[in-house]
């Protein structure tokens, strides 16, 4: 009896068992599940965003939903502490809910931002910190909505509302039922008192809706106008200046706000897989990845305050900014716009996520490019399209200009020059895959593979054409008379016009301009040079771990390293 | 117009079906179980294929994340369908080896237990539990390699270590998922990155040859279009106008490229003489080895290329593996030893050398040189094929400053020259004129290959990686001729195995790289597509014109023009 050949019916059970298996293993455990009750359908998603009318004008809220250890890395030390201190428990698998609440008519002297933090349990949605405008963290957890909410359920609660105990709290509040899209209407009371006397007795009426979350002041249409200056950060230094320079520690603070920063200790470890930007005002703006947030930090107190925290939603990839304007790309694939208090602006949706940074032309054009080869100038107040064009691959290096022109590259090794204002594309060329891109006295500048290439400006055509050591960490930068063109392995000073060597140096982990100079910096050391390639100053980075990133700022520039522990270079 | 219709149908058949149906993969013998096998493989190949000719539609229409510093920003749905491309063409690769010689069981079961004990990554402190599972699968790999030392195939090997491989992949990975979950840390990722970096490294000798196929398309369009003149046009002055109308078409691309800096910084003259000097060396070698054969047909070239584009591959590639294997090795060393006495890091230094890479490649080159003199009585056109990338091969490691373009338009020259000499000196035969005419088409064709993968970079937004795709599709279309051959030493099956499961490997490093838009990790397999078409297109390049030049210095008597 010949036998049954089963191979066919046994490769497709173990195939189809693998897979199943592989789906089950690779399943994403990180973001957790959120409790199962009526309360949890009433959290808003990660990086949701209204806007509402206050009294002192008009607010957008920005909504985060977190792990407990990223609020713990993301929160003030004297809120996040206080939390893990009094409550206590497995911190690392709390369900966290941030609203973040910025008010459009802050200003540099009152920078008003307050922070409500919420938690996710069986019990419902409780209620664990406020800061910003007063801090107040609630032991117990301010029960803000019960797990079986419902038209009619009423509940109350009691406790200390301050770490130290000399305020307390006692809540009652009711639900019912508003409209028919199945919002509830939630009213009562929270009676704030100090050392057993009233201190505010606070009237509750918020609208929770199903993923929506709470507002308790009427909705605005949008942002207002922004009125601020785009006008590109520029550095102003010249080699008389870098003589005076030194270094200086600016480490990152987080505090309740920038006033009360002095005092607050701990320092924060970021995580930064994004190069910083420079923020008007001589500071920093650093995407965390830790939280996923971006963060203004302002030069205060000897070191670099939090000033104010936007959640984009998504996880930041690319970050710049078009004077007070702060722009970031997501992995949700929008570019979004932030003012200079932390004001959510606009957003524009790409094909494809941004991991360039934003090129600022000037104060009318900003330049985003996406992985789906899109390059695209805005209106960097607005968002407003000014123009469009696509490369033929992903855009992954920053664009360069010289205020009339744009030249973008792409990983197929396409370099195009465009018209900064119209969009018009003078030319294109092919080549390979393009590491970076720059514009120097009438000639563009590709650094491809092992070769820099000079193409003249008006018509594309190859001028010249010299080889590089290695093509990580590569720069281009315009010093007028000399472009200089960097890599971890080398670094050439060329003659625009003709591609010939006038200097050579050793690579860099970084290399930016900085006025009339060059600055790269090289471990713990940073180098900063003239056109013609003298040493004009060689600072050491103390303080700073591992390879770090140069933002130029108006007189000088910030060293940071991944943990965004910074050092401000100077005068 | 029916006459024209016709004339391209013939062309493009015979470049594009005939190839397929000698090149293709053939069933016919095969033992029980060896076509479900093949059916899985080749499934998994199609839904590459499909997830990457998809990629950019699949991240507009998919939440994405992002992992590894912001280097890979993928669909988190992706992850699992590629750790399941990953674990299927590792299984590949394993079974293939269990009857393949001692060193390449041995090698192939290092590179999947690596593949498995590496998979625990996670920047927190894991316990045991996940690091005895992924020793344990591979102890399992071990046992099943023993086992089967000195056994004949059998089906159920593939379905053993698939199984063995994917619960080990899946199992790992849950357990440091939740381990990692309440710091609100994904491994996956990361995890899986690791993985296709070293399922990438292990494509690149494929990728490299894929890298041939627009070099191979040129190759026969032309000379198919040429054969097809011969045959169907009669009268000799139509040909030779075509002939005229190419080589004209031919010279203004050449002066067109003469009036731009070259590439590489070097001069003109230097650019232009290496080219020329480059050619001259190739033909003349070609021609002696081919003196004591009687005339070949330059298509023929397909089949010496089939035999020696992948040994080639390895042989050009031969640190690429090595040099990540060993780097791993260190890691997991010192990962459990504290540190390494074996110095392997000592080992990866010197291997990732760049004069390193250099003398292993002028080693090959020489190699392949020396080899084309031992062969060239008994295999003729391979050896005037590999004696052709072995100079090419040699020649770009002593930095001589030539070009592609730059050979090929010493061709046009040299090919113009003769043309305008023959019809001179009244010597300028119908075989002759068909001979150069071949010659400036396949220059002309070899001009603008680059632009043979624009439909698909247009259609699904590819980009760069659309050349490397069609090579892979290319090479796994026509190139198993060898494949479907027997040995005692590579039996039939393992050839299979090994070819789909480096079929499958190439076009899931692709899509990984497409999908998950990765940036600076891994490996570049558009370069190392880059480099096959420079080194063995340029090869072939110059094999086809030393034989077609045979043809033009000792052309049968045919009519004269």
């Amino acid at each position: 009896m010949p036998v049954r050949d089963t191979s066919g019916i046994v490769v497709c059970a173990v195939g189809a068992l693998v897979t199943g298996l592989l789906w089950w293993g690779s399943a994403d455990l990180s973001s957790g599940h959120d409790p199962d009750h009526p309360a949890s359908g009433l959290v808003p998603p990660d990086g949701q965003r209204r806007f509402q009318r206050d009294d002192g004008g008009d607010q957008v809220v920005e909504e985060a939903r977190l792990t407990g250890a990223e609020l713990m890395l993301t929160s003030p030390p004297l809120v996040g502490g206080a939390l893990k201190t009094l409550l206590g428990g497995d911190v690392a698998h709390w369900r966290i809910w941030r609203s973040t609440t910025t008010s459009y008519t802050a200003s540099a002297e009152d920078p008003e931002q307050t922070t409500t933090i919420r938690r996710l349990t069986d019990r419902g949605i409780e209620h664990l910190a406020d800061y910003g405008a007063f801090t107040l963290v609630f032991n117990p957890p301010l029960l803000d909505v019960p797990a079986d909410v419902r038209d009619g359920s009423s509940w109350s609660g009691a406790g200390d509302a301050t770490t130290d105990g000399e305020i307390s709290y006692a809540a009652d509040l009711a639900a019912a039922a508003a409209g028919d899209d199945g919002c509830l209407r939630i009213t009562g009371h929270v009676d704030l008192r100090e050392g057993g006397q009233e201190l505010q007795d606070l009237p509750i009426d918020e609208t929770w809706c199903p993923g929506r979350g709470v507002s308790s002041a009427p909705p605005a249409a949008g942002p207002p106008t922004f009125d601020g200056s785009t006008v590109p950060i520029q550095a102003d230094v010249g080699t008389d200046d870098v003589a005076s320079w030194r270094v200086r520690s600016r480490p990152p603070v987080f505090a309740d706000s920038v006033a009360e920063a002095a005092d607050t200790g701990d320092v924060p470890s970021l995580v930064l897989d994004v190069r910083p930007a420079a923020a008007a005002g001589g500071g920093l703006v650093v995407a965390n990845t830790s939280g996923r947030d971006v963060l203004g930090l302002t030069p205060a107190h000897g070191a670099l305050v939090r000033a104010w925290v936007g959640h984009p939603g998504g996880s930041v990839t690319s970050l710049g900014t078009s004077g007070e304007v702060t722009v970031t790309g997501s992995t949700t694939r929008d570019v979004d716009a932030y003012g200079p208090r932390g004001g959510w602006l606009w957003d524009r949706r790409l094909s494809d996520v941004m991991v360039a940074p934003p090129l600022a032309v000037d104060d009318d054009h900003l330049v985003l490019t996406s992985l789906a080869g899109d390059v695209e100038a805005v209106d960097p107040a607005t968002g407003t399209e000014r123009w469009g064009a696509r490369m033929s691959d992903q855009v992954r290096v920053a664009p360069a200009s010289d205020g009339t022109h744009v030249v973008v590259g792409d990983v197929a090794g396409q370099v195009s020059l465009f018209t900064a204002s119209s969009g018009r594309t003078r030319w294109t060329v092919e080549g390979r895959p393009v590491q970076a891109v720059g514009i120097a006295d009438g000639t563009v500048v590709v650094l491809a593979g092992p070769h820099v290439v000079g193409y003249r400006l008006s018509d594309g055509r190859r001028l010249w054409a010299t080889s590089i050591e290695g093509v990580l960490d590569a720069s281009v930068v315009d010093l007028g008379s000399t472009v200089v063109v960097a890599t971890g392995d080398e670094t050439l000073g060329l003659s625009p016009a003709t591609g010939d060597a006038r200097w050579r140096a050793d690579g860099a982990d970084d290399t930016v301009t900085c006025g009339d100079l060059v600055a790269q910096a090289r471990g713990d050391r940073l180098v900063v040079r003239d056109a013609e390639g003298h040493p004009v100053a060689d600072l050491a980075l103390d303080g700073l771990d591992g390879p770090v990133d140069l933002t130029s700022i108006a007189d000088g520039l910030y060293a940071t390293d991944g943990h965004g522990m910074s050092v401000a270079v100077g005068p | 117009m029916t006459v024209v219709v016709a004339f391209v149908a013939d062309v493009l058949g015979r470049v594009f079906v005939t190839p397929v149906r000698e090149g293709r993969l053939r069933a016919a013998g095969w033992p029980v179980g060896l076509r479900p096998v093949t059916a899985l493989a080749l499934t998994a190949y199609a839904a590459a294929a499909v997830l990457l000719l998809s990629a950019p539609w699949a991240r507009r229409h998919s939440v994405l994340d992002s992992g590894l510093s912001g280097e890979v920003v993928y669909p988190r749905w992706s992850l699992f369908v590629f750790l399941t491309l990953a674990a299927l063409t590792l299984a590949l690769l394993h079974a293939a080896s269990l009857h393949l010689p001692a060193w390449l069981r041995i090698g192939a079961l290092v590179v999947v237990a690596l593949a498995l004990v590496e998979l625990p990554v996670t920047p927190l402190e894991t316990g045991r539990g996940p690091h005895v599972v992924s020793w344990v699968g591979a102890g399992l790999l071990v046992v099943l390699t023993a086992a089967r030392w000195r056994a004949r195939f059998a089906w159920w090997e593939f379905a053993a270590s698939f199984l063995v491989i994917g619960v080990t992949m899946a199992v790992v990975t849950r357990l440091v998922a939740r381990l990692e979950a309440p710091a609100g840390l994904d491994a996956t990722p990361t995890a899986l990155t690791l993985t296709m970096g070293l399922v990438a490294v292990l494509a690149v000798p494929f990728t490299f040859v894929a890298g041939l196929a627009f070099a191979q398309l040129a190759l026969l369009l032309a000379h198919r279009a040429t054969e097809v003149v011969g045959e169907r046009v009669r009268r000799t002055w139509p040909v030779a106008l075509l002939v005229g109308v190419v080589a004209v078409a031919d010279l203004v691309l050449v002066v067109r490229r003469l009036g731009t800096p070259t590439p590489t910084g070097a001069s003109r003259l230097a650019e232009s003489g290496s080219g020329a000097l480059l050619l001259a060396v190739a033909v003349a070698g070609g021609l002696l080895l081919q003196r004591h054969r009687s005339l070949d047909r330059v298509d023929r070239l397909e089949g010496a290329v089939s035999r020696l584009a992948l040994p080639i591959g390895l042989l050009v590639t031969i640190t690429q593996v090595p040099v990540l294997l060993v780097s791993r090795l260190h890691t997991q060393v010192v990962r459990w030893h504290g540190d390494d006495p074996l110095r392997l890091d000592r080992v990866r230094d010197v291997l990732s050398d760049p004069d390193a890479l250099t003398w292993t490649r002028v080693a090959a080159g020489l190699g392949l040189v020396g080899w084309a003199v031992w062969q060239r009585r008994r295999l003729t056109l391979p050896a005037v094929l590999a004696a052709s990338i072995g100079t090419v091969v040699v020649s770009t490691e002593v930095d001589l400053p030539w070009t592609p373009d730059a050979v090929n338009d010493a061709a046009v020259v040299a090919a113009s020259v003769a043309l305008v000499v023959l019809i001179g000196v009244r010597r300028l035969d119908r075989g002759r004129l068909l001979a150069l005419g071949a010659v400036l088409g396949i220059a002309l064709a070899w001009s603008v290959r680059s632009t043979f993968d624009a439909p698909f970079v247009a259609l699904f937004g590819l980009g760069a990686t659309a050349a490397v795709f069609l090579g892979v599709l290319w090479t796994t279309l026509t190139d198993a001729a060898e494949v479907n051959e027997d040995s005692e030493a590579y039996p039939r099956p393992a050839r299979v195995l090994l070819f789909l499961g480096n079929a499958v490997l190439s076009m899931t490093a692709l899509a990984f790289l497409v999908v998950t838009r990765a940036g600076q990790i891994g490996i570049d397999l558009s370069g190392f597509g880059t480099l096959g078409d420079l080194l063995l297109g340029t090869g072939l390049l110059l094999a086809a014109y030393a034989v077609l030049v045979r043809q033009v210095v000792i052309a049968a008597p045919t009519p004269r023009c």
